[in-house]
């Protein structure tokens, strides 16, 4: 019974990837990213933060959106958690309520952790790289899309979901949406350049559709059955890697650390 | 780390931010990484044996006058004591703030400021971590704009134990995409 509950957390948990797959595949012509908007001169600090005061054109309603989506789906998932019969959620009320728990691991953060090496350097700037496209293909500037990551990746992550189950991490702090920073925009970059190279990579259209998959791979495989079956079968899509789902150990108390997967999310 | 120092070390830097004026839109070659190696002289009354040490950084050039960085550092020492001696395997980590003068030149003095952790992992099972600040001065020199060296002497006063570490670190910074660029 429990393994069908943590299924079902999976599966619930994943669907926050959809308000990223949503980001990533409904740019605004739906053909990959949008050249980002220049900004325009001005007399204010290039660091000033427009998330929620767009100056030039940004989709401010999409990335709203798909923030509200990944919010409302984790507390959805907390709250059916809750609910459960404690001997079938194996969380435990009794010596360590759940808010409780919350509350001490943020005051007693952020700690330097030790977690395996992968985690901390590859899989926390890759999550902080779908934070950062998400803002990015809305549109947003690379200094905009990287507070977005930071605030995400801060208190979305390390102070919300994951402070559940850990104290929040000094390196997850930085190196989440640093790095994430720099893995979104390579990705970001890297993506126009092909679609503006007409799908080519060294005048190759196999290697410039490898690459494409490469960089989005369930995107990619929505489009080849949209464009098989004539029409928008598939409307979202998109894939991720999941080291140590720290949502497995908020909600069972058991460690996964050996647990790597792939995260493939379609909506029809 | 306490919950309430560290974020006054964020408000700071955020402030600092909000402050600084910059020509152009930010991009990602504001981020630097900064491998170190260095030598770490403790206070006598640690009874710990001066080491070489090997680190790695990673920060943001907020202007070529402020950066903001995370270190990290680790190395090997040992503790000798009446009742024997023990391996320490020691971490430290610390946020920095680093202030450049002269910022229109290669040559930049400059002060850092930082508030960090050691930790002291004992092969006899006593481990102990304290909570420290840090205050130096150094020399930069940007060779090209995405690579620069600098070196500084630090003083990390314990906080929980009163406890004075010196440090002598060389730093090579790399600035990714293309790096620093001349206003």
């Amino acid at each position: 019974m429990r393994k069908i509950i943590y299924l079902l957390v999976a599966l619930l948990l994943s669907y926050q990837h959809i308000a990223i797959a949503a980001s990533q595949t409904s740019s605004k012509d739906e053909k990959g990213p949008q050249p980002e908007n220049q900004q325009e001169e001005s007399n204010s600090s290039p660091y000033a933060v427009t998330l929620w005061d767009p100056q030039n054109g940004e989709d401010s309603e999409r990335l709203w959106s798909q923030t509200k989506l990944m919010f409302g789906l984790g507390i959805g998932v907390a709250g059916f958690i809750a609910l459960l019969p404690e001997e079938v959620s194996n969380w435990d009320r009794s010596d360590d309520r759940l808010l409780e728990k919350w509350w001490d691991n943020v005051r007693e953060g952020p700690v330097w952790d030790e977690d395996n090496w992968a985690i901390n350097y590859i899989g926390h700037p890759y999550f902080g790289g779908v934070y950062y496209q998400v803002a990015r293909k809305s549109g947003y500037s690379q200094w905009d899309s990287f507070s977005y990551s930071a605030l995400m990746s801060t208190f979305y992550w390390e102070y919300g979901l994951e402070a559940f189950a850990e104290v929040p991490s000094i390196q997850d702090l930085v190196v989440t949406p640093v790095g994430g920073w720099i893995y979104g925009e390579w990705a970001h970059q890297t993506e126009k350049e092909i679609i503006a190279d007409g799908g080519t990579v060294w005048g190759s259209e196999g290697w410039g559709s490898t690459a494409l998959f490469l960089l989005d791979p369930v995107d990619k495989i929505g489009q080849g059955i949209n464009s098989m079956f004539g029409k928008d079968v598939i409307h979202t899509g998109t894939g991720m890697i999941s080291p140590n789902p720290t949502y497995f150990e908020a909600v069972a108390g058991e460690s996964y650390s050996g647990y790597w997967g792939v995260d493939m999310v379609f909506t029809f | 780390m306490p919950f309430k120092i560290f974020h006054k070390v964020i408000f700071f830097t955020a402030m600092i931010i909000a402050n600084t004026s910059f020509a152009e839109e930010v991009t990602n070659s504001i981020i630097e990484f900064s491998p170190s190696v260095g030598y770490v002289s403790f206070d006598s009354k640690r009874n710990l044996d001066d080491e070489v040490f090997g680190g790695m950084g990673l920060g943001l050039h907020f202007s070529p006058s402020f950066a903001a960085l995370l270190h990290y550092s680790t190395l090997d020492s040992e503790l000798s004591s009446t009742s024997g001696s023990a391996n320490i395997d020691i971490q430290k980590y610390h946020i920095d703030g680093m202030y450049f003068f002269n910022a229109e030149s290669r040559w930049r003095p400059y002060v850092v400021f930082g508030y960090g952790q050691i930790d002291f992992d004992s092969d006899k099972g006593n481990d102990s971590d304290e909570n420290n600040v840090n205050s130096g001065i150094g020399l930069y020199y940007r060779v090209t704009p995405k690579w620069s060296i600098r070196t500084d002497v630090r003083n990390f006063y314990s906080l929980d134990d009163s406890y004075n570490d010196q440090t002598f670190m060389m730093t090579v910074g790399y600035r990714i995409d293309e790096g620093e660029r001349s206003e």
